[in-house]
């Protein structure tokens, strides 16, 4: 039966243009998004290369600058901006701490919009946590921007419930549903066969389109395209064995087609939205801006406690500060300067903590109800295959503010013993690597519950018994 | 062949069926007459399985269909008022379909045997059946009970909307299989048919065999006159 239901499939869809149909609009689909992601991840990647392109030409130029003063030559610099003050270098030459997009990238925008992907980490600088602090559940990002991930985890399904809603109702509303049903085969199982045979061909038709998107655009095919796929192959199993057990109730082909939309508006929009505020309403993230004012205030504070005129006017104005001034006076503003800064992060730092606590708390109660919405899972498996997720840019964060503590605790010991820094220390300088071999994927664990949600729902099909299952079938 | 023992079926407390006993043994043609609620399609839907009987059995080949929905499905074929076939597909293409999904296999040239014997013509076989009249797409129901090799046909109202000629080749057509030891059990508010093709008749009211009579026992007139003489 498998291989007659096989044949005859494709020659219906074949003949009624559904297979043309539906390819050219996959292929537009994914093509199109796939053309976004690559332009967002392009620019994301120009971004990073300006940005290594400055570093390295500045480099050059303190390079070039720290050699003429070895010479005894004049420079052209105030002593506030000279290369061997190692506040000026640790504040004018920093490194660029950058999260290069992965092979993936393209696949998901995730948190990639909302962040730039690369920052300069200075001696004197804010500290990093603040910008980091809008990191939010990825459900809140599930509305967005038109890339593969919007059209897998929105569009696909709207594409398979047209593909899928009256498999059977329409048999019977056409009248060939009791020419099958009178054949001695189990009517469940045929069902199932043509089910089946439709997500094939969506499955096939779909990883075609995506691995052309992918290799059109660059990306290189490896274990993650696997991973990917058969995450894609996954969510769209869910969709079909819920088309399944809509056509097993025997409903009119209009009445499956609401069922299913409004199924698609609930698990689709309604429960990460429902997650989402849920997870705002127990676990509340502190405001952002009184953060900063809470920051700003402490720092006044203290600022307060230094010898407030001259110290604050410094600050305001420090190319005042000069070689030709009283060199105690000067260094002494910088080491009380940087004393008042650790007072700040260490006052600050519970602050941060609870922004930090409340976030993960945030996202383990969507990681906790994720299983609730296939379109959660999906988007986080896909966030973490292009390496847009809440999980990497957390990563990302702890490398950039521990490469901030290793560029401070570079300078630090020339600031307090008045040291220059020289033209051999440039080779030494504190290097960034961003180590994402401690991000967890969630890709397993999320096939894993899709796969345990499809079995579930065959289950129901297939185990729970209904009285008088045929006649519901053929006339319910 | 096929009988009906005691069969009632009710739906929501309105009795659909009632106690209904008949039999129709290979060769026989039965025509159940009776006006629209009388309980023909739902016998017809019992002996298919498509409901289960509130009480009584329904055996086809001395099997409980209740029981043996499969066992008893291989034995029938069943052609309905509007025998809607794949339009996609080619009178060829869905005879071999309907056939398979009976685990049946057959070449193209057995296929067009059936098709041929069904009394389709040739030069329409490899055409879509969306472009089929309603005569055309009852015989390939017959061409699909006749390669099934059925042992009793089930068909409910079949010749409605068919045209005379239509009508009467698909009459001949239940003859022959008749001859071939085929039972027929056929729903129908068509007297003149049931009287021309049928040898048995029975005609229900409101879920109740009122009347079974041989074929031959009665003209047409006669049968019209018994016919609504039980309506009113």
């Amino acid at each position: 039966m498998l291989s007659l239901n096989i044949v005859t499939e494709f020659r219906t869809i074949f003949r009624n243009y559904w297979l043309a149909s539906i390819t050219i609009l996959l292929l537009s689909l994914c093509l199109y998004a796939g053309n976004n992601g690559y332009q967002h991840v392009t620019q994301r990647q120009a971004n990073i290369s300006a940005a290594l392109t400055e570093m390295e030409a500045s480099d050059r130029l303190v390079a070039a600058r720290l050699d003429s003063i070895d010479k005894g030559l004049e420079i052209s610099l105030p002593s506030w901006q000279a290369p061997n003050s190692p506040t000026a270098t640790g504040d004018r030459s920093p490194r660029v701490a950058a999260f290069e997009a992965g092979e993936l990238s393209l696949i998901a925008t995730g948190q990639s919009d909302m962040f730039n992907h690369y920052v300069k980490p200075t001696l004197t600088g804010d500290n990093f946590s603040i910008a980091f602090t809008e990191l939010t559940s990825p459900v809140t990002l599930l509305m967005g921007n038109f890339d593969p991930a919007f059209v897998l985890v929105y569009l696909l399904p709207l594409v398979i419930i047209s593909f899928s809603y009256n498999i059977l109702s329409r048999e019977k509303e056409q009248g060939s549903l009791v020419l099958i049903a009178s054949s001695p085969m189990n009517l469940k199982l045929w069902l199932l066969q043509k089910v089946m045979i439709r997500f094939v061909i969506v499955a096939i038709l779909l990883s075609l389109c995506l691995l052309l998107m992918l290799s059109l655009n660059g990306s290189g095919l490896g274990i993650d395209t696997f991973r990917f796929l058969l995450a894609v192959w996954l969510y769209a199993a869910f969709w079909f064995s819920l088309a399944f057990l809509i056509n097993l109730r025997g409903w009119s082909s209009a009445k499956n087609a609401i069922v299913m939309l409004g199924l698609w508006v609930t698990l689709v929009l309604a429960i990460p939205s429902l997650i989402s505020q849920t997870a705002n309403a127990f676990y509340p993230m502190p405001s952002r801006a009184l953060l900063i004012n809470e920051m700003r205030t402490l720092q006044a504070e203290l600022d307060k406690e230094q010898d407030k005129i001259l110290d604050n006017y410094l600050r305001n104005h420090p190319e005042l500060i000069t070689r030709d001034a009283d060199e105690s006076t000067a260094y002494g503003w910088w080491q009380r300067y940087f004393a008042s800064k650790d007072m700040v992060i260490q006052e600050m730092t519970p602050l941060l903590n609870s922004y930090d606590q409340s976030l993960k708390q945030q996202q383990d109660w969507v990681d906790r109800l994720s299983f609730l919405s296939p379109a959660v899972l999906l988007q986080n498996s896909l966030n973490h295959l292009s390496q847009t997720s809440t999980a990497h840019y957390s990563a990302y964060r702890t490398s950039v503010l521990s490469f901030a503590d290793e560029w401070r605790d570079f300078f630090l010991p020339m600031v307090f013993q008045d040291k220059p820094f020289t033209k051999e220390m440039l080779d030494q300088l504190p290097q960034f690597e961003f180590d994402k071999s401690n991000v967890d994927s969630p890709v397993l664990m999320n096939s894993i519950i899709l796969l345990g949600i499809i079995a579930l729902l065959m289950f129901i099909s297939f185990g729970v018994k209904r009285k008088s299952e045929m006649q519901s079938i053929m006339y319910g | 062949m096929l009988h009906a023992q005691n069969l009632s079926k009710e739906y929501d407390s309105n009795l659909a069926l009632n106690c209904l006993n008949l039999s129709v043994e290979a060769g026989d043609i039965y025509c159940l007459l009776g006006a629209n609620g009388a309980g023909k399609s739902t016998t017809i839907n019992l002996f298919l399985n498509f409901i289960k009987p509130t009480s009584g059995t329904a055996i086809i080949d001395q099997m409980d269909v209740s029981q043996e929905p499969l066992k008893t499905k291989e034995r029938i074929a069943y052609i309905p008022e509007n025998l809607n076939l794949y339009g996609e597909l080619t009178g060829l293409e869905n005879l071999e379909y309907f056939v398979g999904l009976s685990g049946k296999k057959y070449d193209d040239g057995t296929l067009a045997e059936y098709l041929k014997e069904a009394g389709l013509q040739a030069n329409v076989y490899k055409q879509r059946v969306k472009s089929y009249s309603k005569g055309m797409r009852q015989k390939v129901g017959i061409a699909i009970a006749l390669a099934k090799k059925a042992k009793a046909l089930l068909l409910d109202e079949p010749t409605s909307g068919l045209d005379p000629k239509a009508s009467n080749e698909f009459s001949e057509l239940l003859v022959k299989l008749s001859n071939q030891g085929v039972a027929t059990l056929m729903a129908t508010h068509d007297l003149f048919r049931a009287k021309e093709t049928g040898t048995d008749i029975g005609i229900m009211k409101a879920g109740v065999l009122v009347e079974e009579l041989s074929a031959e026992d009665i003209n047409h007139s006669d049968l019209e006159k018994l016919y609504l003489a039980h309506m009113n």
